[in-house]
């Protein structure tokens, strides 16, 4: 079903060479497809090119090239032949499509004073497949709960490290209780609806049974109406970074909500380089910081700290293992 | 007898095609009116609900008659399926299919062919913009033709019995 719904997205040339495909569709992480240039696929972590015949290879010859065409094309399919329907998610560079998965547009930019109006010419898409890892926050459930209660928790992590599917897996756990609390109600707000995937309303990922989402929400307005309206005691957010952001993030915390979110980074010195995040980490606002990094494959936890910098778990020394 | 036989059949069948030709005119009339109904209902899906194009099509095929519901029903069901065609080449070919033999003209389906080509793809005001032009053109086209329709009836209802008296002193 899961593969039917992503090659139906492509052409009638890409999609006949990914029906041939002799791979498990489950460890494909992003298609990509730039203007003359050949088809690439990120498969377990690896870049490959997709021959017409379906098969992985890091060699040039015979691959799938993309036309401009077959962007137009691909556009059409993304967008339900609806590409006026997605004008904001356009404007944002990304559209999320059923299933959770997410289509990154690049291409000329149609600009309305400085700010952007639109794309055009649409040259570039980077499917980004969404992947919900059940139990993949196993491992640091018990550094989240303390004393029967969650942390306020920072998940930090460069880029194309699960940390969207880590927050993902922990929202579910929190939600539906686990061995170590009893289910919270959550509310989670989903910007760029990465985190539950929803399409038309409906989340296409398991987020648990006590979750409220606010779909396709500013973060900071999000945060505020959630609590008005849902009373959640866990707020989960992904990708921290605006001052908005960060302002509400402190009136999250005096309600009395637990939260949880994500920031891009690779350490806790790494984002106590940005400004906006320094003074949340002087006044340890986060309980926990969990560190991700991609070396054997995505959403592998490096570390856990608490509010002082103590390191809870050391992924270098003895797995699973406290410091 | 069978002489005034023939005449009066010759005569009868010449009135009745001079009159197939003016109720031609009429249906083409109703038919380019609810094109504009078509286009009118679509616009609005579109522009206010911000419904995806083959939900537009459903909702605005449930308040059309047929041959025009059948034909967005089929586009809309078409697009649904994501058969990796076009949207404009599914348009045009349900268009082929539910117009091909009524009374719109080769040049009417060759407009609504058009319209295919811009549904879709482009953002809201270019949506709307497309769609405003093709109603220009259809309004421009009903005038014309409500205009021309009771001179040209009475011409083809003229014409079909006059005709046919002709042909039948022709053939005495």
């Amino acid at each position: 079903m899961r593969e039917r719904d992503i090659i139906r997205l492509f052409p009638q040339k890409i999609r006949a060479a990914l029906e041939h495909a002799e791979f498990d569709m489950e460890h494909l992480y992003e298609i990509r497809l730039r203007v003359n240039a050949p088809l690439i696929l990120i498969y377990k972590g690896n870049e490959y090119f997709l021959t017409k015949e379906g098969k992985l290879t890091k060699q040039m010859q015979g691959v799938c090239q993309v036309e401009a065409k077959d962007l137009r094309e691909t556009m059409e399919y993304v967008s339900n032949y609806s590409m006026y329907a997605f004008e904001e998610e356009i404007r944002q560079g990304f559209i999320t499509i059923q299933g959770g998965h997410r289509v990154g547009i690049a291409g000329k930019t149609v600009l309305d004073g400085a700010k952007i109006k639109s794309l055009k010419y649409i040259s570039y898409i980077n499917l980004r497949l969404s992947h919900q890892i059940k139990g993949c926050a196993n491992q640091i459930l018990p550094y989240v709960v303390n004393k029967g209660n969650v942390c306020h928790t920072l998940i930090i992590s460069p880029p194309m490290c699960g940390k969207t599917t880590l927050l993902r897996d922990l929202i579910r756990q929190v939600s539906d209780g686990n061995t170590y609390l009893p289910g919270m109600s959550v509310g989670v707000v989903d910007e760029r609806s990465e985190i539950a995937g929803s399409y038309q309303g409906i989340p296409q990922n398991d987020l648990g049974i006590r979750t409220d989402i606010l779909d396709c929400c500013p973060k900071a307005e999000g945060m505020m109406m959630l609590i008005r309206s849902m009373s959640p005691e866990v707020v989960a957010v992904d990708e921290l970074g605006d001052y908005e952001d960060i302002h509400a993030i402190e009136s999250v915390i005096h309600c009395g909500c637990k939260l949880f979110a994500t920031v891009h980074g690779s350490s806790i010195e790494d984002i106590k380089r940005k400004p906006l995040m320094q003074r949340l980490v002087q006044e340890k606002i986060f309980e926990r910081y969990i560190i991700l990094h991609n070396k054997d494959k995505a959403g592998k936890v490096k570390a856990v700290f608490d509010e002082r910098g103590t390191c809870l778990f050391d992924e270098t020394r003895r797995r699973g293992t406290l410091c | 007898m069978l002489k005034v036989l023939g005449v009066c059949l010759v005569v009868l069948s010449c009135t009745a095609l001079g009159f197939e030709r003016s109720l031609k005119l009429t249906r083409r009339l109703s038919g380019l009116r609810e094109l504009q109904r078509m286009v009118l209902l679509i616009k609005g899906e579109i522009s206010y609900r911000k419904e995806a194009l083959p939900e537009a099509l459903i909702r605005a095929a449930g308040r059309l008659t047929p041959p025009f519901s059948d034909f967005l029903r089929n586009v809309a069901e078409r697009a649904d399926a994501y058969d990796g065609i076009l949207f404009a080449d599914i348009f045009m070919q349900e268009a082929e299919t539910a117009f091909g033999d009524s009374a719109l003209t080769k040049e009417d389906k060759e407009e609504l062919r058009q319209l295919g080509q811009y549904l879709g793809y482009l953002d809201i005001s270019q949506q709307e913009n497309a769609m405003a032009l093709f109603q220009q053109e259809l309004e421009r086209k009903i005038q014309a033709v409500q205009a021309e329709i009771p001179v040209k009836k009475r011409l083809y209802q003229s014409l079909g019995v006059l005709g046919g008296i002709f042909l039948a002193i022709t053939l005495i």
